[in-house]
């Protein structure tokens, strides 16, 4: 249970590809690196040049002052904790602390410091030149050298290894320290997306020649391992020499293991932790009632896809889609289903976290279910339109599927809901192969992302044959172009497009829910809560 | 005069039935004296077994003594306590009771169980043990010891339980129905045994029956219960002579006694049936069926008086009751009228053989399945208006050939001609008009009606089904089936749980007859009844033959109801006929040896049967009778099949031993009962 | 046994009469929901979402906003029909297979209840899922699975009382005139397995009823948004802090109901028996 349910179904259909032949093992690992196991990258990026973002470190508490007190933090089970085996919240949580990224993502997707001190990247984008910071050393007080990285990245990407990086790094042709410390990474092509492939979960720099990874622990993270019971907690300390100043706040960090979430809620609201990073919507706003307890929301840019099979009746008919969203009222839906919790959706994967690409330019029709019905009506379905619609058991998305349907009956669109254990609903491609269905698509941190494997002709995923030359031309260009303003004007036309003749509804995004006691200073919720940064709590 | 053993004082007990509290033994006093035998004798219903439970103080939890007490050598019993109770449980009082089946640990071993029930130090107790089963004539204790119950025949489980009774020195005996459950021959041993044994121990023995000869053979006294009541105490002889009750007068009269014969002697049934104890009438509990009753005795209920010092009676006008029924002379009875009845129906050869179930382990060694041979080539003839009577013991095939007859059972090869027809071995295919002309009754009137359908509908169907009618013309003809076995027409509407047990079997009767069968076949069809009723039944089956000229297949084990009731008997031992002929003669010297078994039983001086564990087990050759025959058989009987023997007068005995012989033998045994 | 009788049977005593009171309550409930249910049971209002009871929604609504006694009301009649049409098709198959091919015997029956044999050996609610997982999760579905579970037991019960009866005289009365098998089985037979069918038939309607909310809280059975009283406990689940009306009212409705069912089934049976023994 630690990864996300939709990174799990993706993953499972996936390695059914791989074992059917149909999907190279190269194109699986790259699918699994994109699941938001990578942190991934935005087209923030700037190509070319130099860029030295500034730290942006926090010291939340006054320098001067040692670590005090005690962080306990629920968390799913951790399987194991090799780095380069790293999947799950709770494995990349506990190895986030224990060790450090060369480069992180911050809560807006930026690309910030971290062992990496600064960078310069070569003009023709395929040399970067990472300066490690001063004074690092690893828990076993050994200083933190450039060769250290080299053999890290080497480890990760070395074929023979198959690690689930390696298709990752196939890109970079060489790896170099130029000196201690600074490190050259050397890319066979171009990649603006590299500083978030460094960023991956997985990269995690360990010390040269390290014998045990997965037991050793010795990192150069803020926190040092005390003790680690594998079905019960783990126990670590303050890294008292971490070289980022007021770094952390906490003198003892314990992350105790629920595999219940409901149970980890009860231990917050019981005070046996301190902060819980995810939980359902009801569990959230049962909190959202109690009294000493702040809740924490975050927007991500995940989303539950109510989708049409486009190729073939009745979903061919672009009546039928143009009517099944008229009778959608997307308001009511987030009111009843996600109690208001993140964002309304607009039926594209480009949600309002996605500031830059993010158009309301094309307004949504308002919600006219006699509209729908002559639609209908003109599409040869007078006397109404019957559908079955397949839905996972998980999540919010029964309570979706019923809304729907009493939305859409009063279009004459009578849906049979049909809840299916998310075995059954993702097993042997049933989630591809049925007209209507509803599917969770987790967050992303770039919208090309969902066009690429979602939406354009003949995509892995294209649960809803959508095929559409005008869409794949821009889904093309918004992928490739390096000019950001097209991308830009590329991403509003894809909006539109998606609006007028796509066969999906997104009615919502979620939102990351997490809870800490009142009292806790300095947390930064993420979407992806594994990511969290601890080392800034202070208790 | 000694003290007696047992004194019961004014005993009433009652059994809490719903809401309220029924009285089903009342006012009951009585004494037993060491040594002394008292039977009690009474129908179903008298409350005979609930007193002598409640003498061991052994009633079950819904019943209660509300009045009266118990002594046992001057101690009350019914105050005592648990452990008190337990230790004369143990000590002083036993029981052998009617199934002692039910009565032994099916889980022990018969020695376990003896020792415990001896008990004391180990050995001792096992020597015991050894020395009480060779006390009731078991002829290898220490094998018996080693078996569990089922293992061990009904006569053999019996003589456990008796053993178990009678070892130590008990005071108090209660035999109840010890050997209802029990062939007469195993019987006639049995009650030797318990004779020789109380005469040895001399405990006070209280003797619980139906069955007025064992009574009349075993006790000393004899006490007569009716409807909770003792309506007459006397010493068996005088009681049995001279009854001063008229209901003693009554069961003496229902009984089919020997030289009495159906076309000729009517028996005397008592009227009406025993009233439930709910519902007693106001005076003498018997006034109702009484034909002395006046309004007397219906207003005022007689206490027991004692007519002489041992005689006592609950009767008004017990000096009206008229001595026993004088016998017949025996040369009253001739041969049945219509002796020149024609063929109606003959077996050739019948045998039925059934497989017993065999163990998978045998069954994958190719073992052929072990069979017992029900019938082994039965010849057999009855006649038009003429009454056939089978008699054996059970096992002997008599059922499984009435079975056979009917179409219930398939035999496994002979012939069977209804007027010289031969049948269908299957019920199925059989025609109607042959299902018509051949009924049966079955032994037991309890299952013989389904309780679900009133009287008439049980009427109604073989009227439609054989008889061809419609509804309407059947439903017309239901009030004459019911006069005809004398029941009320009102009972149309009743349904079985409404109706007696005899007035079942009058039902059954009706539906048998409804459809005017050739040949109604009655298998053991009066032995579940009491005698009262029994001679009523009897009385009816006499009369309907006489009306409409059908023919009986009698099947019985009693040999006085055969005597009274049929034309022509064959006697039958496991599956063959092994004498046959007319009643007079077959019941007359020269007797098959078997015959004169079953004869004798019911005298303490009869001829006993050698008793064996598995009779059929070996001889499959010789004789079947062979290893318990009592007249000391030859070597020939083991290995060859007897011949037939005409003694004439149709008379046949399939014996070795020369009809001569055997008659001279026989003679002295018989005048000398 | 007469029909007034059977009738007062209901009513012997008290928990037998409150037993029998609470089944005619739901039976009038799913008879007359539609008159007496305030609302759709399906329909939703994003503006009453986990209201507590009130003199507007008796019983509160749920996540949905939508009304709960009305669900409650129609889930009575989805319930009953179920669990009641179920029990009624179990017992009719039961019934036909156990008197016929326990009259006819051998291999016949050797062969069927050795199969049924093999039915009961599973248990009721893994035979169910096995059968739902097949055939899809429906009412259809649903009404099989207690047919399938059911028939087996139904069948047994009748068998030993039919081989009870198989042997009787008045079975063999009825071969000795040569009737049919279907007069032996329903006009002889039948009569007499009656009275333990009755109980049997209000045993298996109670277990029924848990089978089907069970069914629905497995998420395997009726399918939302039916207001299916075992689906409503299942979705109540994650709430029960924010709105525990939504989960007490499914829960004590199946509550009440098997209670009331069994105990109206116990003192049928008592009566039965008592009739029987008579």
């Amino acid at each position: 249970m630690s990864l996300s349910e939709e990174q799990q179904h993706v993953l499972q259909v996936a390695r059914a590809e791989v074992l059917s032949g149909r999907m190279s093992r190269r194109a699986f690992l790259r699918l699994g690196l994109a699941l938001g196991l990578s942190a991934g990258a935005t087209a923030l990026v700037a190509c070319g040049g130099t860029s030295t973002p500034a730290p942006t470190a926090t010291a939340p508490i006054a320098a001067g002052s040692g670590p005090t007190g005690r962080l306990r933090v629920a968390s799913e089970i951790p399987v194991q904790l090799d780095p380069a085996f790293a999947s799950s919240d709770a494995e990349i949580l506990i190895l986030n602390h224990v060790y450090d990224y060369l480069v992180d993502i911050d809560a807006t997707n930026a690309v910030v410091p971290r062992l990496a001190r600064e960078w310069t990247i070569s003009e023709d984008g395929l040399r970067y030149r990472l300066v490690l910071a001063p004074g690092v050393t690893f828990h076993d007080g050994s200083p933190l050298t450039a060769a250290d990285v080299v053999w890290t990245f080497n480890r990760l990407r070395d074929p023979a290894l198959q690690l689930p990086t390696a298709d990752l790094y196939a890109n970079i042709a060489d790896i170099a320290a130029d000196g201690d410390n600074a490190v050259v990474f050397t890319l066979a092509e171009a990649n603006p997306f590299f500083l978030y492939d460094l960023s991956d979960n997985h990269a995690l720099v360990l010390r040269a020649e390290s014998e045990n990874p997965a037991t050793a622990f010795n990192g150069t993270g803020p926190f040092r391992v005390v003790e680690y019971r594998t079905e019960n907690r783990i126990e670590l300390a303050a890294n008292t020499t971490y070289f980022q100043a007021g770094k952390p706040a906490v003198a003892n960090l314990e992350i105790i293991f629920f595999a219940d979430q409901a149970a980890a809620v009860d231990a917050l609201r019981g005070g046996q932790v301190d902060l819980v990073l995810r939980m359902p919507t009801p569990l959230f706003q049962t909190l959202q009632q109690e009294s000493g307890i702040v809740t924490v929301q975050t927007p991500t840019n995940g989303f539950d896809l109510v989708r049409l099979r486009a190729d073939r009746e009745p979903g061919n008919k672009p009546e039928v889609i143009r009517a099944l969203k008229l009778a959608t009222d997307r308001e009511a839906i987030f009111r009843q289903v996600k109690a208001g919790l993140g964002a309304i959706g607009r039926d594209s994967p480009i949600g309002p976290l996605f500031s830059a690409y993010y158009s309301e330019e094309t307004p949504l029709p308002p919600r006219d279910p006699a509209a729908a019905r002559e639609l209908l009506a003109r599409a040869g379905y007078a006397n109404g339109l019957q559908l079955d619609l397949h839905v996972p058991d998980s999540g919010d998305r029964p309570d979706l599927a019923v809304v729907l349907k009493e939305q859409w009956a009063e279009a004459g669109i009578n849906v049979n809901v049909i809840v299916e254990p998310e075995s059954v609903y993702y097993g042997d491609n049933g989630w591809l192969e049925v007209d209507l269905g509803i599917t969770g698509w987790g967050s992303r941190p770039v919208p090309q992302f969902y066009l690429d494997v979602m939406l354009v002709s003949g995509a892995i995923w294209n649960e809803s044959r959508f095929s559409d030359p005008e869409f794949d031309a821009l889904a093309a260009t918004a992928r490739t172009t390096l000019d950001e303003a097209e991308r830009v004007r590329a991403y509003r036309e894809i909006q539109r497009i998606l609006i007028e003749r796509g066969p999906i509804i997104i009615p919502y995004f979620f939102a990351q829910l997490s809870a800490h006691r009142a009292g806790l200073r300095g947390y930064v919720a993420k979407a992806f809560p594994g990511r969290t940064d601890l080392a800034t709590i202070a208790v | 005069m000694t003290i007696p053993v047992l004194t019961v004082n004014n005993l009433t007990v009652a059994y809490r039935v719903g809401q309220q509290e029924l009285a089903v033994v009342r006012e009951v006093s009585l004494a037993v004296h060491e040594g002394e035998i008292l039977g009690i004798v009474g129908e179903s219903g008298s409350g005979k077994s609930t007193l002598g439970l409640a003498i061991l103080q052994a009633l079950p939890s819904t019943g209660r003594i509300c009045a009266g007490q118990v002594f046992l050598d001057g101690v009350e019993l019914t105050g005592l306590s648990g452990s008190a109770r337990r230790a004369l449980w143990a000590n002083s009082l036993r029981l052998v009771p009617q199934n002692p089946l039910a009565a032994l640990n099916p889980t022990m071993r018969i020695g376990e169980q003896l020792i415990e029930a001896i008990g004391g130090d180990r050995t001792t107790a096992t020597a015991q043990a050894i020395n009480v089963l060779k006390r009731v004539h078991i002829p290898d204790p220490a094998r018996v010891m080693r078996s569990y119950p089922h293992e061990l025949s009904g006569g053999m489980q019996q003589r456990v339980m008796i053993a178990m009774a009678l070892h130590g020195t008990p005071r108090l005996l209660v035999l109840d129905e010890p050997t209802t459950s029990l062939d007469v021959t195993t019987e006639a041993a049995v009650i030797d045994l318990l004779a020789e044994l109380i005469a040895e121990k001399q405990p006070a023995t209280i003797f619980i029956s139906h069955n007025l000869g064992l009574v009349a053979r075993l006790a000393t006294r004899t006490a007569v219960m009716y409807a909770g009541e003792l309506v007459e105490v006397a010493p068996t002889a005088p009681l049995f002579d001279r009854p001063r009750h008229p209901y003693t007068q009554g069961l003496l009269q229902s009984l089919p006694r020997p030289g009495l014969r159906y076309d000729h002697h009517p028996l005397h049934p008592i009227n009406g049936t025993i009233p439930a104890p709910g519902a007693l009438p106001a005076g003498c509990v018997f006034a109702p069926r009484c034909s002395l009753a006046d309004e007397r005795c219906r207003r005022e209920r007689p206490s027991l008086i004692a007519i002489t010092e041992h005689h006592l009676t609950r009767c008004h006008y017990w000096q009206q009751v008229t001595q026993g029924v004088p016998l017949p002379s025996v040369a009253a009875s001739s041969m049945s009228s219509n002796g020149n009845g024609q063929v109606l129906l003959t077996t050739h050869h019948l045998t039925k053989t059934i497989a017993r179930r065999q163990s998978l382990f045998d069954k994958l060694r190719g073992q052929p399945a072990p069979v017992v041979k029900a019938l082994a080539g039965v010849d057999l003839t009855v006649h038009r208006n003429r009454i056939l009577g089978v008699v054996g013991e059970s096992g002997s095939g008599k059922t499984t050939l009435a079975r056979c007859l009917i179409g219930l059972s398939e035999p496994s090869s002979g012939t069977i001609k209804l007027l010289d027809i031969p049948l269908a071995p299957s019920i199925q295919r059989r025609s109607r008009e042959e299902l018509r002309r051949l009924q049966m009754v079955l032994q037991n009137p309890q299952e013989a009606l389904n309780p679900a359908l009133t009287v008439g509908e049980a009427l109604l169907r073989p009227l439609i089904r054989l008889g061809r009618m419609n509804r309407r013309e059947a439903r017309q003809r239901i009030p004459e089936l019911l006069r005809l076995v004398k029941l009320p027409p009102d009972y149309i509407d009743r349904r079985p749980a409404q109706l007696s047990g005899g007035e079942k079997q009058r039902v059954a009767i009706a539906r048998a007859l409804a459809t005017m069968p050739d040949l109604l076949l009655l298998d053991e069809a009066v032995s579940a009844l009491d005698v009262s009723v029994q001679a009523a039944v009897l009385n009816l089956l006499a009369e309907v033959k006489e009306r409409t000229g059908v023919s009986y297949l009698f099947i019985t084990h009693d040999l006085a109801v055969v005597s009274y009731l049929a034309d022509e008997v064959v006697v039958m031992y496991r599956g063959q006929i092994v004498e046959s002929g007319p009643v007079q003669a077959v019941l007359a010297p020269p007797l098959h040896p078997y015959t004169e078994a079953l004869l004798t039983a019911t005298s303490s001086r009869g001829v006993r049967l050698r008793e064996v564990e598995e009779p059929d087990s070996l001889s499959e050759s010789g004789c079947p009778f062979y290893r318990r025959c009592p007249r000391t058989p030859g070597d020939i009987c083991a290995t060859t099949p007897p011949p037939w023997r005409d003694a004439g007068n149709g008379h046949r005995i399939r014996c070795y031993i020369p009809l001569e012989e055997l008659q001279i033998i026989q003679r002295s045994v018989l005048i000398e009962l | 046994m007469k029909l007034s009788r059977f009738v007062r049977a209901f009513f012997a005593d008290l928990a037998t009469a409150t037993g029998t009171t609470i089944v005619i309550l739901f039976l009038g409930l799913a008879l007359f929901g539609p008159l007496i249910a305030p609302y759709s049971p399906t329909r939703q209002n994003a503006d009453a979402i986990r209201l507590p009871p009130s003199t507007t929604h008796v019983l509160g609504t749920d996540r949905l906003g939508r009304d709960l006694f009305s669900r409650i009301i129609y889930g009575a009649r989805d319930i009953l029909l179920l669990a009641g049409g179920g029990t009624i098709l179990a017992v009719l198959s039961g019934t036909l297979i156990g008197v016929s091919v326990t009259y006819l015997g051998g291999w016949l029956e050797e062969l069927v209840f050795r199969i049924f044999d093999g039915l009961l050996a599973l248990p009721a609610l893994l035979l169910a899922l096995l059968l739902l997982g097949t055939v899809g999760p429906s009412r259809s579905g649903v009404l099989l699975v207690i047919v399938v579970v059911y028939t087996p037991i139904v069948a047994r019960v009748v068998r030993s009382v039919v081989l009870s009866l198989k042997p009787r005289g008045f079975i063999e009365a009825a071969r000795m005139r040569g009737e049919r098998l279907g007069y032996i089985l329903w006009r002889e037979l039948l009569p007499l397995v009656a009275p333990t069918l009755a109980v049997e038939a209000a045993l298996r309607f109670s277990y029924a009823i848990f089978l089907v909310a069970s069914l629905g809280f497995l998420g395997v059975g009726v399918q939302p948004p039916s207001p299916d009283w075992g689906l409503m406990v299942l979705e109540a689940r994650n709430e029960f802090a924010l709105a525990p009306w939504s989960l007490y009212a499914p829960a004590a409705a199946i509550a009440l109901l098997v209670i009331g069912v069994n105990l109206m089934a116990e003192g049928v049976r008592r009566a039965i028996r008592e009739d029987v023994t008579r």
